[in-house]
Order: structure tokens, then C-alpha cells, then sequence
């Protein structure tokens, strides 16, 4: 028996707890929906979801720091593993149940769209482990050999991993095992996912299932890639800390840092910009770099960067990776914008 | 629901590769044993990674239904059951599990299984499911349902030898008319021997796997308990990825009126490092049932390490917890540890100046314990030096920068404090070799 509910006003409530580091209360309301009789992936699809949509924009609008931001997220993970564990005290999956990882990309901090992929795959009978944020790619494969999994189902919300999740998806295939790729790194039509090597694409997490249920039960190791570009990726992504850092002097050379508040923001941001251009060229999508320098701008801008500050960024990270053909054709100032 | 496959199924080439060659010309001789060989090598990249019996023994039908024949089961024994997987053109891998004792020792997979020899079934056309030529070469009746539309056919149950014993059989099907001639035959036999050394070794991983899993369970990480009026958050991560334990630990034990929480460095790194954890962490849960002070917890552990001969070093540090009212009373002592950080309400981060002589090192070692309370809502936080000395592109990441991210985030959570501390400090290391790290966060909170 389920009462019907003003979504949008609990978003907001549920907002406001998490704007206040206030756990107490986001678990107090999630707890009283669910005696309500919401379940958990209606909670997800309803409540958890649309909030966190809505806490990546109060940060990229600049009404959030990054710390609230990280507060608000943490606190969500943890509201949800709390419904996960009070879940499964309750059901158990059945012994013979499919096994599959759910996990995150290495170095990838966004945990909630990994945990409403395993929740869903709980809700279907599936017997499964989640690794969570950051996860080592070694421990990955451990457990991929621990467990013997039917399919192993990878997280990565920025595309600047997109290298990593090559890697893993490399890593599992390696061991002969199915791996499903999602998160917003990916382009909904799949072509990213193809590109690097993995069995299938989940554009969301409700079907996920169904999804799992159509892999094949083995498959051979990835392909090595043969697209242009493809090995300067792996040069980009080993440096992009050092190029990521060249940038920076150049831009700040370029238009003064009045107000500094925006600077932190550049350094934060820019290892995930040059780290686009990898994602890029292991993708084989010049479109990674578009939209993660668009976002660059529209971040810097809300945090009044001086103008020409996407300029000097540009040019910038075209000068930091002359040396590199194929990165260079996409971040050329000259490149479709 | 919106599917998209992508990337490419397991589709080998391998049409041709069991057809008799036996008078044909030289060049299509040629050609399949060239075929052949190309496929053994295709199966041998395919196994390579495979470290999980079930999961290897999956890509085995995966490469074998189709590409080479119509059908295949692999059994497999450990003297107490047998464990059947089979698989036909179309459906799904089918899988069975009988005790070992049930097996008929003159059935066709029985003598493979004894004699470790290849043997050779016909199975007539109009012959049922139930028929016992069937029965005996695929004794799992469960198993036989594909096997229907496949008839006249022949039926080859080959041994899966290592290490000198016979520990299962492949058996395969193939309507008659195609067969199996002495070349075919050595052909598989050839596959099932690269197989069964593949196989064997999935096998003898998962029991030392096993065993260690078993060895290493009070080693890793504990589970920490539910404190009424306490919020505890974590972060861990070790320096040895491959060897997923390490020199850092920390443990909280207790009940609500009183606990006990630990956080220690034991030099060194890895499994030998942590099995020294293991070793510090039972002396202070056995310290802090005869008095929780943490400061003759401390002296007691760095008896215990004395005692031991072998010269190692542990850093530490140690807390009493209480509830009065609505105040944690901690009482930290320390021994050559970081000092620990309370953030504050107000999100000021102060630090807590607890220290003491390292573990192991000096027979009279006396600690003293500095007395702490927290709101609800402030937060004490421990940690290991791998947080201050991350290594970055310029600089570790330092004691400043913690404090810079703890004040930034402010009084929350505990979890959020944890993991704000957590992203920047991966942001920081990127892709560096680190040493472990561990961070332990106490806070106050309501009932």
C-alpha cells in the first residue's frame, strides 16, 4: 500500500537536508517514505536520482561549494548503502543465484549511479557485489577471479577516465568475463562504450537487468584498438597532470587572477579537461573534448573568471600538446566547436 | 528498454576443422592443419586469463559448441561430487551437480574418468533421452534435453588429465556422418590437453584462495560496531594493490557505555606487515578488557612487542570513548603517531597533541593520555602518515592541506568529512605509488 507523493517537494526537503550535512533528517525522511511503502528503487528513481542531478548543478552554477557538494553525495551513498544493508537483512539472494561486480572505475568518485545499478540487479535475484568508488583495477580483477562472475558492470561518470575504464575493460575481458559499461562518460548511442572494447552499453539502470540477462556467457579478450590516436591517449592521460599544470601557468600568464576563487577551480578542473582529450582519442569521439571544454567554460564563468579566460585555455592546451598529432587536431583552435 | 550490444562475440572461424581430410588434396590438407593449429592458438589467448574454474570452463563451451562441434560437457571431480556443465548450439550453459559415488565405473564416462582414456560412444537414431548409451556418457538426465535433435550422432568422452591425476572428462556430440576420424580424433585430445592444464590451474588457485582468504580474514579491515551516540567513518586503502592487506589498521571495540579505538602503523608493508597488525590489534583488544585507558593499552601492546624478538616498529594511537550526556569524552593517548584533528561546530580544525614513544622500541615506555570532548556533531579524526605524505606532481600532499579540506567541508557528517578528505587526496595522488593510508573518523551525535 503506497500513498501517493509530491516528488518535486520531497526533492526539495530531502535538498535542503543535504545543503546542511544533515544525515539525520535525509535518513529520516527516505526511512518514513519507505514505511510509506516506496521501495528502494523507486526511492532511487524518484528521490536519490533527481537530487543528485540537481546537487551537480548547484555546483557547476557555483550556489555550492565543492565541499558541500562532496557532503551532499556522501551522504546520499550513505542513506542509500543503509536501505541496501536494511534490504538485505530482510532477503537474502538465494544461493544459486547469478553472481555479478558492480564497480567504479578507478580513480572515480561518483559512487550513486554504481549503487542504483546494483540495487536494481539486487531487486532482480542477483547475488551482488559492489566494489564502490575508487576501486582499484587490481582488486577488481581479483575479485573477478575470486567470484567468477556472470558479468561485470563499470561505472564512470567522467569522460577523462575513460582511458581506466579501457584498461578494466581490458582487464576483464582478459579473464573471459562479460563487462557492461554506463554513467554519463559514455554517449547514449553507444558509440563510446563500443569503442573501447566492452560486451555491451547500459544507458540506464532500470534495464540493467534485462541487459545482463542477454550476455553472452564468455567472451575472447578485447581487441587491441586500432583507431588513429588511440596510443596518444595513453600518452595524454600518463602526463595530463604535468600538461594540465602547463596549461594553468599559461592561462594565468594570460589574464590575472583578480579574484583567486576561480583559480582553484582551474587547477581542480583542468586534469579533467586534458584528461578529455584522452578520453577522446581511446573513444574515438572528438566530441569528449567539445563538451568537457563547454563545461570547463560554463564552471569558470560562474565563478567570475576574467574574460578570455576560455581563450587562454584553449590556446593553452593547444601549445601543451603540439608534440601529439591527434590530440592536437582536437583541441586545434581551429577544431568544430 | 533501450539494448545496445556492442563489441564482438566469441565467433571463431573453425568450419572445416573436424571434417575427415583423409584423401583430399595436399592443399586442403594443409590448410586445416594450418586451420587447426590457429584455432589451438585463438583457445590458448582465450584461457589465458581465465583464473575461475567455472568462468574457464564456460569459455571452453563458448569455443568449442559451434566453431567446432554441436554440442559439449565438461565434468569435473573432487572425489565427493561431480559437477557437470554442458551446452548446445542454442540455449544457455545447463549445469548439474551429482555425489561422485552414484557414477557407474563401466560407463563410458566412467572409464574415462578411471582409465584416463578416450572413449568412443555411438548413440543410434530413435534412441530417447532416457536411453542408457545416452546415460552413459551424460549421467545428468537434466543435461540430455539439448542432446534430442541431435541423432545418429557420435559421442567422445575425453579424459582431463594434470598433475597425474584424472580430475574430469569433455565429452562431446556430433552427428554421424561427420564423425570423428583418428586425425579428429587426436585433434581434440590435443584440445583437451591444453585445456585440462588450464583447467588444473583455475582449480589449484581457488584452494589457495581459499586458504588464504581463511588466513587473512582478521587481517583485512573489521567491520566496526554500531555505538549509540557515535558515528564512525573510514577510508583505507593499501600501498600493495596486488596484495590487498598492508602495515595500516585500526579497530573500534567496546559497547555504549565504553570503547576502545585503534589506529596503528606497523613498518614495513604488505602481507608481512599486516600479519604484525594482526598481532598489535589482538594485544590491544586484550589490554582493553582488563582497563580501557588507553594509555596502559598502549603499554601493555608495547610489552607485547618487546616479547616478540624480531625488532619491529609500530606507531600508534589509542582512544577511550564515552557518552556523557550529549558530549564524547575521548581520552587519546599516542605512541610516535600523527597527531589526530578534531574539527569543530564551527568547522575550525584543531589539532589533538597526544605523543609518545613508537612501540617496540624502549622497554619503559609511559604514554599519557590527553583528554578531548566533542560536541555533537565535532569530529575526531585519525589517521596514518600516508595521508600527509602522498606524494604529488610538486609537493606531498602535507598537513596543511588536510586542514585546508577539513575546514572547507566544515561540521558534517562523518562520512562526508572522510571523503572530502578521501577525492582530494586521489587528486593529489593520481596514478603515484603511495604507501597505506588509513583514515578513522569519530564523531558525537544523537542517540
Amino acid at each position: 500500500m503506497t500513498v501517493d507523493v509530491a516528488w518535486d517537494e520531497e526533492v526539495e526537503t530531502y535538498l535542503g537536508a543535504l545543503g546542511k550535512g544533515d544525515r539525520t533528517s535525509a535518513l529520516g525522511q527516505v526511512r518514513g517514505l519507505r514505511g510509506e511503502g516506496h521501495d528502494v528503487l523507486a526511492l532511487i528513481h524518484h528521490l536519490l536520482g533527481p537530487a543528485q542531478l540537481r546537487v551537480g548543478e548547484l555546483w557547476v552554477s557555483d550556489s555550492w561549494s565543492v565541499a558541500q557538494e562532496h557532503a551532499a553525495t556522501a551522504i546520499s551513498e550513505a542513506v542509500l548503502t543503509t536501505l541496501a544493508v536494511e534490504r538485505e537483512l530482510s532477503s537474502r539472494p538465494s544461493p544459486d543465484a547469478p553472481s555479478v561486480v558492480v564497480s567504479c572505475v578507478e580513480q572515480e568518485w561518483h559512487a550513486l549511479p554504481a549503487l542504483m545499478v546494483a540495487e536494481h540487479l539486487r531487486a532482480q535475484g542477483y547475488a551482488v557485489s559492489y566494489l564502490g568508488a575508487n576501486s582499484s583495477a587490481q582488486g577488481l580483477v581479483r575479485h573477478v577471479h575470486e567470484v567468477g562472475p556472470r558479468a561485470v558492470l563499470l561505472s564512470s561518470s567522467l569522460s577523462a577516465f575513460l582511458p581506466l575504464a579501457r584498461r578494466q575493460v581490458e582487464a576483464v575481458r582478459e579473464t573471459g568475463t562479460p563487462v557492461v559499461v554506463g554513467g554519463s562518460a559514455f554517449d547514449l548511442a553507444g558509440h563510446r562504450a563500443r569503442a573501447i572494447g566492452a560486451t555491451a552499453f547500459a544507458p540506464s539502470a532500470s534495464g540493467v537487468a534485462e541487459l545482463v540477462e542477454a550476455l553472452p556467457t564468455a567472451v575472447p579478450p578485447a581487441p587491441p584498438l586500432t583507431h588513429p590516436g588511440a596510443d596518444e591517449a595513453f600518452v595524454v592521460f600518463g602526463d595530463r597532470e604535468a600538461i594540465a599544470d602547463e596549461v594553468a601557468r599559461a592561462v594565468l600568464a594570460e589574464v590575472s587572477p583578480h579574484a583567486p576563487g576561480w583559480v582553484r577551480v582551474l587547477e581542480d578542473q583542468l586534469p579533467h579537461v586534458v584528461g578529455s582529450v584522452a578520453g577522446a582519442l581511446v573513444a574515438d569521439d572528438p566530441s569528449v573534448v567539445r563538451h568537457a571544454l563547454a563545461w570547463a567554460e560554463v564552471v569558470l564563468t560562474n565563478r567570475q573568471a576574467p574574460e578570455g579566460t576560455g581563450t587562454a585555455l584553449r590556446q593553452g592546451l593547444a601549445d601543451a600538446l603540439r608534440e601529439l598529432p591527434a590530440a592536437s587536431r582536437l583541441v586545434a583552435p581551429d577544431a568544430a566547436v | 528498454m533501450d539494448v545496445h550490444h556492442v563489441g564482438e562475440h566469441a565467433q571463431m572461424p573453425g568450419q572445416g576443422l573436424l571434417t575427415p581430410a583423409e584423401g583430399s588434396p595436399v592443399r586442403e590438407r594443409l590448410q586445416q592443419a594450418s586451420d587447426r593449429a590457429a584455432y589451438l592458438s585463438r583457445v590458448a589467448r582465450g584461457l589465458s586469463g581465465a583464473l575461475h574454474t567455472d568462468r574457464a570452463v564456460e569459455l571452453v563451451l563458448e569455443m568449442l559448441v559451434g566453431p567446432v562441434v554441436d554440442w559439449a560437457q565438461v565434468t569435473l571431480t573432487d572425489r565427493r561430487q561431480l559437477r557437470f556443465r554442458a551446452r548446445a548450439l542454442e540455449g544457455p550453459v545447463a549445469t548439474a551437480v551429482r555425489p561422485a559415488g552414484g557414477l557407474d565405473p563401466r560407463s563410458s564416462l566412467g572409464r574415462t574418468l578411471t582409465t584416463g582414456l578416450t572413449d568412443l560412444l555411438m548413440v543410434p537414431d530413435g534412441d530417447d533421452a532416457d536411453s542408457s548409451a545416452l546415460a552413459s556418457a551424460v549421467p545428468a538426465e537434466e543435461l540430455r534435453g539439448s542432446l534430442v535433435s541431435i541423432r545418429p550422432m557420435d559421442m567422445l568422452t575425453i579424459a582431463l588429465s594434470a598433475r597425474g591425476t584424472t580430475y574430469g572428462a569433455l565429452t562431446i556430440a556430433q552427428r554421424t556422418g561427420i564423425g570423428f576420424d583418428a586425425d579428429a580424433v587426436a585433434f581434440l585430445e590435443d584440445f583437451a590437453h591444453r585445456v585440462a592444464v588450464t583447467l588444473d590451474t583455475t582449480r589449484a588457485l581457488a584452494e589457495s584462495r581459499r586458504v588464504a582468504a581463511v588466513l587473512s580474514r582478521d587481517l583485512a579491515p573489521p567491520r566496526l560496531p554500531d555505538l549509540a551516540g557515535v558515528e564512525l567513518a573510514t577510508y583505507y586503502r593499501v600501498a600493495f594493490e596486488q596484495e590487498a592487506l598492508g602495515g595500516d589498521f585500526y579497530d573500534v571495540h567496546g559497547d555504549d557505555t565504553e570503547w576502545t579505538a585503534v589506529m596503528g602503523d606497523v613498518c614495513g608493508k604488505g602481507v608481512e606487515a599486516a600479519v604484525l597488525t594482526g598481532r598489535v590489534r589482538q594485544a590491544v583488544r586484550t589490554g582493553a578488557l582488563i582497563d580501557r585507558d588507553p594509555a596502559q593499552v598502549l603499554r601493555l601492546a608495547n610489552r607485547v612487542l618487546l616479547a616478540d624478538s624480531d625488532e619491529t616498529f609500530v606507531t600508534a594511537v589509542c582512544a577511550r570513548g564515552r557518552k556523557v550526556g550529549d558530549v564524547l569524552h575521548l581520552d587519546i593517548a599516542a605512541a610516535g603517531h600523527p597527531e589526530p584533528l578534531v574539527v569543530r561546530r564551527d568547522g575550525s580544525v584543531e589539532q589533538v597533541p597526544a605523543s609518545g614513544t613508537v612501540l617496540g622500541l624502549l622497554e619503559d615506555s609511559v604514554y599519557t593520555a590527553v583528554h578531548v570532548e566533542l560536541a555533537e556533531g565535532e569530529t575526531c579524526l585519525f589517521y596514518t602518515d600516508g595521508v600527509p605524505e602522498a606524494p604529488g606532481l610538486r609537493a606531498r600532499f602535507g598537513e596543511d592541506r588536510m586542514r585546508e579540506v577539513l575546514e572547507a567541508t566544515g561540521a558534517c557528517h562523518a562520512s562526508a568529512q572522510v571523503e572530502s578528505l578521501a577525492v582530494a587526496l586521489s587528486a593529489h595522488l593520481r596514478d603515484r605509488a603511495h604507501d597505506d593510508i588509513a583514515i578513522l573518523a569519530v564523531q558525537s551525535s544523537a542517540r
